[in-house]
């Protein structure tokens, strides 16, 4: 992270630079709803999209605007274990809901 | 005594202790967060009901997306400006970035409360009508005798009471004859929270679970809110309190503007004895049923001929024409006249406003955006302490203000991140 | 957040003190102190009043499934009587109600029945009455007990007491990184500690929904009446919200110090193992207890809301439909619950090690064997901790396959604890023992806790887990570890640092009155519940199985062992309660501020620290457990000692005594 006046005085313009990708971006994704991607309606595709947009969206505020991007290698692993958790959970979650004993049972 | 590297950072870490704490705390929040959305992703995998989908407007959401961004955009700003110890600068995009938390709060409110003045009718069927209760409550007339429980009465229900507000005189109960609280009661007395308390006392020490007494004004009607009671018949109606009336249950159907009908859960769509009740409109609303079910049955068609490996039933099921199907229901979509329908009580499964009891999507859409907007609420509440109260550290010493605006700014940023992931769930798909 | 950018007065306040010294008064040195000792042995006091309470919430129990039915004696009546006192006192002032304090509601005066279900008569043939313990308040003990031992008891006191009185002096820091943040997590603690204290005195009682506290029951229990609000389940909830954000307080505040204000020359491989053992604790419930705070949440929202998170469509109760939307999911509730509660159980377990591994080389005179390998065991333990919750869910209709991964997982999780548990045993090896008290508590916490872990493998697997899923083998798996295990750990604790906390020294005898005494009734209390519950004893039973006679028979009476068991530790207790108090007074001073001739950096601090801790700044110069080093003047070489300059003429002479 830039931390000498001079430097950020130069960060200064990247910052407004990314917040107008976001905006952008923004309006991309609600764009995007009034368009069918393959299937009807609300699809899996359209999630996909949705959410692959709003990651590109967060990284982008945690990369930049949350100094992410030269940040000190302590906090990457804080941020990777639990990274790795969440992911755990969700994932678990998901495949304990999709397997349900009668599901194994037939499979 | 001092603590080290609350300013400077250590050399071998790099790190000043605050930031080691907001990072750490924001991995916690990641996880409260995620506990959140997987919950979603569970509660929406399992549904039993159709999930709603595009059922928030989508502009307010989208506003507010901009609106943290810009935000988000000012709060480093903020942080830039220090560091270069421009204070003036600082202080204006503070400013904003509160500004814009207001906003959020604002267009929140404004949200919610839309939800909350809408409600939603399951009939037995499974048939789910949208709209606007005109009147719900249960009337309750001829009220010539109420029953108090010692345990848990209060006077509350009297609130539910219909017309003048004149004194309840009662006659005092044979049971507490001999009740030392009892004895200064007067053969009639007025029911005041006083006199309450000594007929409850006065049961208490008789053993008595409950207390009945016999109205000596003129009988009371009612008009009781569904939430306020506990159970019902024609002649007796209980509150959640316990308290029970005895009289005459005079009305108790529900008089609903429909402005949407959802008939993706219902059995039998034709059949449905929702074409059944009564109307107060007569012709137009025969008229209305019978566009409703050619549309509906036109779209079926439609929707089959295009879909040939469906049949009816599955065609129910499917997404799209689920989707559709809803479309079609909701009432000409922009006039402020809608069909009225009275639905007796008898034919509701269940009646609620859109609050977290109208369904588990709701449910967590409230959780969520209310407990993102607690996170918004707090961090707005530190940001204007650093802007408004915290000059004189600024003088002492500008990099320690700086490490502050540094972690309010992270948690700021980490509640506009969580957000981007909200606004698409909820309000895109 | 943290304390310093929220709460600049902090720093305000520091400064302030730090240039004219004023004296702090009562309240700001002993209530709302910053000072981590002086939390950390608020927590300790807390700790052991909630766990003296829960003990005896737990000896009523026991006490009912030994003797259903019958009267209580006077002896467990007793500590409720001046509640009922104040009750009556309250009542005439017409304040309170006085049945909500009364004993007769929950333990009723209620005609007495003998074994075979006869009216006990007296001689004159009148049936005899008697507070019989009603199965109301055998359910309500029993939630609460799991959630005070649990949450409020042994958290309280292995983590927070521990880990802040011990933790900064150990890494040779003045303080926790954020103090007032410190101080607000205990008080935070104790809003939640009297909120759940509290939903005794409400008219519903306490919840009773076990201290799982699942939904649907959970959900639906006392709901109607007047108010949600004051009901059990509810105040339950409350204190639990409290508690968590406490904790997590809690561990922002431990890691970020243990990251940043290590002494100089205390680098990670220099921490003690008790410091690694808090830090991995530390991380367990930072990122664990959010999805527990979300189900508290989404559960008072069921409750007061209405909303239907945990609860499916249809559900009915007594036949009548519930007037809710339905549509949730109560399977959901227990994975939130259980993502927190399988790391909580290392939660309690880590601390307990964490001590014991401080106490076996200081007695056996000999480094911890395997101080790497414990630490990266301990990391491997408190990563796989969690992907291992579902273990406890088997019976839930997950599939075989999802039940499969959460097997594997349990069982690969063992092999660290086995790490852990054979390094120290290993400590053990030729070591030259003194068997002083803590030692004597720490040495018999490693068979006990051996005895925990491993009946918990066969509970890993499913099939096994079928048959003893809710049974009393369950109930003695988690009990070896937590009591004679975690517990006796902390007891050492507390005898071991006690003359630091205090500057004086905790009786001998009275220290060898309350562990024999103690270990003898903690394997009668849970030995015989390993069979019962093969037996098909299940857990929660209010008579202890008498309903169920043709299937307990066999192994009813050891209910009476067991529940004199309990009374016979609740006796030795005793010992240990005038020890702690009376050696405030009469406790032998300690002579030195390294009583125990101890490495790790808290004994370099004076007795009864000042604020601010170390008198000067403390540098480590070496490992956490230099005992015996060969060619050594003394059997130990504490960490903040530096290197004696080298003398050639001494190298050769191996013994301590030569070298001088
Ligand atoms: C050595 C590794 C361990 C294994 C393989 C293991 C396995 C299990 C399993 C499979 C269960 C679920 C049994 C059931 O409900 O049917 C269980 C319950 C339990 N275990 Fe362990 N365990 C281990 C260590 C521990 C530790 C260290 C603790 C620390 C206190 C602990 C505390 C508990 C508790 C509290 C329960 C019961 C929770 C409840 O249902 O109320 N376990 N264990
Ligand atoms: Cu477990």
């Amino acid at each position: 992270m830039a931390s000498n006046p001079e430097e950020i005085r130069k960060h200064q313009k990247l910052y407004l630079f990314i917040g107008c990708v976001l905006l952008i971006f923004t309006g991309v994704t609600v764009l995007m709803t009034t368009i069918d991607l393959g299937t009807p309606g609300v699809g899996p595709s359209d999630i996909a999209a949705g959410l692959a947009i709003a990651t590109f969206k967060s990284s982008l505020v945690a990369l930049i605007f949350m100094h992410l991007n030269s940040e000190k290698k302590l906090i990457y692993k804080f941020l990777l274990f639990t990274m790795i958790f969440f992911a755990g959970m969700m994932t678990l979650f998901v495949l304990a809901k999709l397997d349900p004993i009668t599901f194994s049972f037939y499979h | 005594m001092e603590i080290p590297y609350t300013v400077t950072a250590r050399s071998d870490t790099g790190l000043w202790n605050a930031k080691i704490g907001i990072w750490l705390f924001l991995a916690s929040e990641v996880m409260l967060f995620g506990g959140l959305f997987s919950s979603y992703v569970y509660l929406r995998m399992g549904a039993d009901f159709p999930w709603p989908v595009h059922e928030l407007k989508v502009l307010p959401g989208f506003l507010n997306t901009m609106n943290l961004i810009i935000s988000s955009v000012t709060v480093v700003f903020a942080w830039a400006s220090l560091k270069m110890r421009m204070y003036t600068r600082y202080k204006i995009c503070m400013s904003i970035t509160l500004a814009c938390a207001v906003i959020f709060m604002c267009i929140k409110a404004y949200e919610y409360s839309g939800k909350f003045a809408h409600y939603g009718v399951t009939l037995n069927d499974g048939t789910v009508l949208e709209g606007h209760p005109v009147d719900d409550l249960i009337s309750f007339d001829d009220v010539t005798a109420i029953t108090v429980t010692t345990a848990t009465s209060d006077l509350k229900f009297l609130n539910e009471r219909d017309g003048d507000d004149a004194p309840v005189m009662v006659k005092k109960p044979l049971e507490l004859d001999g009740a030392d609280a009892a004895s200064d009661l007067p053969a009639e007395f007025e029911l005041d929270s006083g006199n309450l308390r000594s007929i409850k006392k006065a049961a208490r020490q008789k053993e008595l679970a409950a207390v009945r007494l016999e109205l000596t004004s003129a009988p009371l009607a009612f008009n009781v809110h569904e939430r306020r009671q506990k159970g019902y018949n024609d002649t007796q109606l209980t509150f959640r309190d316990g308290t029970t009336l005895e009289g005459k249950m005079t009305n108790d159907s529900i008089v609903f503007g429909v402005d949407r009908i959802d008939m993706r859960m219902t059995k039998d769509i034709e059949n449905s004895p929702f074409f059944g009740l009564l109307s107060p409109e007569g012709e137009s609303w025969e008229e209305w049923k019978g566009k409703f079910l050619k549309h509906y049955g036109s779209t079926m068609d439609e929707f089959l001929r295009e879909h040939e490996e469906f049949d009816k039933a599955k065609a129910l099921e499917n997404v799209e024409f689920q989707r559709v199907g809803l479309r079609l229901a909701t009432v000409e979509p922009g006039s402020h006249h809608y069909p009225e329908v009275v639905i007796p009580r008898s034919e509701k499964r269940f009646y609620s406003n859109f609050t977290p009891r109208y369904n588990p999507y709701y449910a967590i859409y409230f959780l969520m955006t209310g407990l993102h907007g607690l996170h918004v609420i707090g961090g707005a509440l530190v940001m204007g302490y650093m802007l408004f109260f915290n000059g004189w550290l600024y003088k002492k010493n500008p990099e320690h203000l700086a490490n502050r605006v540094e972690v309010a700014g992270l948690f700021w940023h980490f509640v506009d991140l969580i957000w981007i992931f909200l606004f698409p769930l909820y309000y895109l798909f | 957040m943290d304390a310093n950018p929220t709460h600049p007065e902090a720093h305000d306040d520091q400064d302030h003190h730090g240039h004219d010294h004023h004296n702090p008064t009562f309240l700001e040195k002993y209530v709302f102190s910053t000072d981590h000792k002086v939390i950390g042995i608020q927590y300790g006091i807390s700790g052991l009043v909630f766990l003296l309470f829960g003990f005896y919430l737990m000896l009523v129990m026991r006490f009912s499934i030994a003797n259903p039915g019958e009267e209580m004696p006077l002896v467990l009546r007793m500590p409720l009587m001046p509640v009922e006192w104040l009750g009556g006192i309250l009542q005439n002032l017409g304040i309170f109600d006085h049945k909500l304090w009364s004993w007769d509601r929950w333990a009723p005066m209620t005609a007495l029945i003998d074994s075979s279900g006869n009216p006990i008569t007296d001689a004159t043939g009148a049936p005899v009455f008697g507070h019989v313990i009603s199965p109301d308040l055998y359910n309500m003990f029993g939630a609460m007990h799991g959630t005070i031992m649990v949450f409020m008891g042994v958290v309280p006191l292995g983590f927070a007491a521990f880990g802040n009185f011990v933790t900064p002096l150990q890494i040779g820091a003045p303080d926790m990184a954020f103090p007032r943040l410190n101080m607000w997590s205990f008080w935070v603690f104790a809003i939640g500690g009297v909120i759940m204290m509290m939903s005794f005195f409400i008219p519903t009682g306490a919840a009773q929904a076990g201290w799982t506290n699942y939904s649907p029951l959970a959900t639906t229990l006392q709901v109607d009446g007047k108010s949600i609000f004051w009901t059990g389940p509810t105040q339950w909830l409350l204190a639990m919200v409290f508690v968590i954000s406490s904790s997590l307080l809690g561990a922002v505040n431990f890691i970020a110090t243990i990251i940043n204000l290590r002494a100089k020359g205390m680098t990670w491989m220099r921490l003690p193992f008790f410091v690694w053992a808090m830090l991995v604790t530390g991380f367990l419930l930072l990122l664990a207890f959010p999805p527990l705070e979300v189900a508290a949440l989404m559960q008072l929202s069921d409750r007061l809301m209405g909303s239907s998170f945990f609860l499916p469509t249809g559900l009915t109760e007594g036949g009548v439909p519930l007037d809710i939307s339905g549509g949730g999911s109560p399977i959901l509730y227990q994975h939130l619950f259980w993502f927190l509660a399988h790391p909580e159980v290392y939660v309690l377990l880590l601390p307990g090690i964490a001590i014991v591994s401080e106490i076996l080389p200081n007695n056996t005179r000999k480094p911890l064997w395997g101080y790497k390998s414990m630490v990266y065991g301990v990391m491997t333990l408190g990563f796989l901790s969690f992907i291992v919750w579902a273990h406890h869910m088997y019976l839930t209709g997950m599939g075989t396959m999802i039940s499969t991964f959460f097997q594997t997982t349990t069982v690969l999780i063992s092999v660290p604890s086995v790490i852990l548990l054979t390094c120290l045993m290993i400590s053990l090896w030729g070591g030259s023992i003194r068997f002083t008290v803590p030692m004597l508590f720490a040495t018999a916490f490693l068979p006990m806790f051996g005895f925990g872990g491993l009946t918990g493998l066969p509970l890993a697997f499913n099939l096994i887990d079928l048959f003893l899923h809710d049974t009393y083998y369950v109930i003695a798996h988690f009990h070896y570890i937590v009591a004679p295990g975690t517990i006796f750990a902390l007891f050492a604790g507390i005898y071991y640092w006690y003359p630091k906390a205090t500057g004086r020294m905790m009786s001998n005898v009275l220290g060898h009155l309350h562990f024999w005494p103690s270990l003898i009734c903690m394997n009668v209390i849970f030995l015989p519940m390993f069979v019962q519950g093969m037996a098909g004893f299940h857990r929660r039973w209010y008579d202890g199985g008498k309903f169920f006679e043709q299937i307990s028979a066999d192994y009813i009476h050891y209910n009476d062992y067991i529940s004199i068991g309990a009374y016979g530790l609740a006796i030795a207790q005793v010992f240990f309660i005038v020890n702690f108090f009376g050696s405030l007074i009469f406790g032998r001073k300690a002579t030195t501020d390294n009583p125990w001739q101890a490495t790790t950096l808290e004994w370099a601090a004076p007795n009864k620290p000042p604020h601010g801790n170390f008198l000067s700044e403390p540098v480590v110069y070496r490992g956490p457990y230099e005992y015996s080093v060969p060619g050594a003047e003394r059997d130990y070489t504490p960490q903040f000692e530096p290197d004696p300059p080298v003398d050639p003429a001494s190298l050769p002479a191996k013994t301590p005594s030569s070298s001088h």
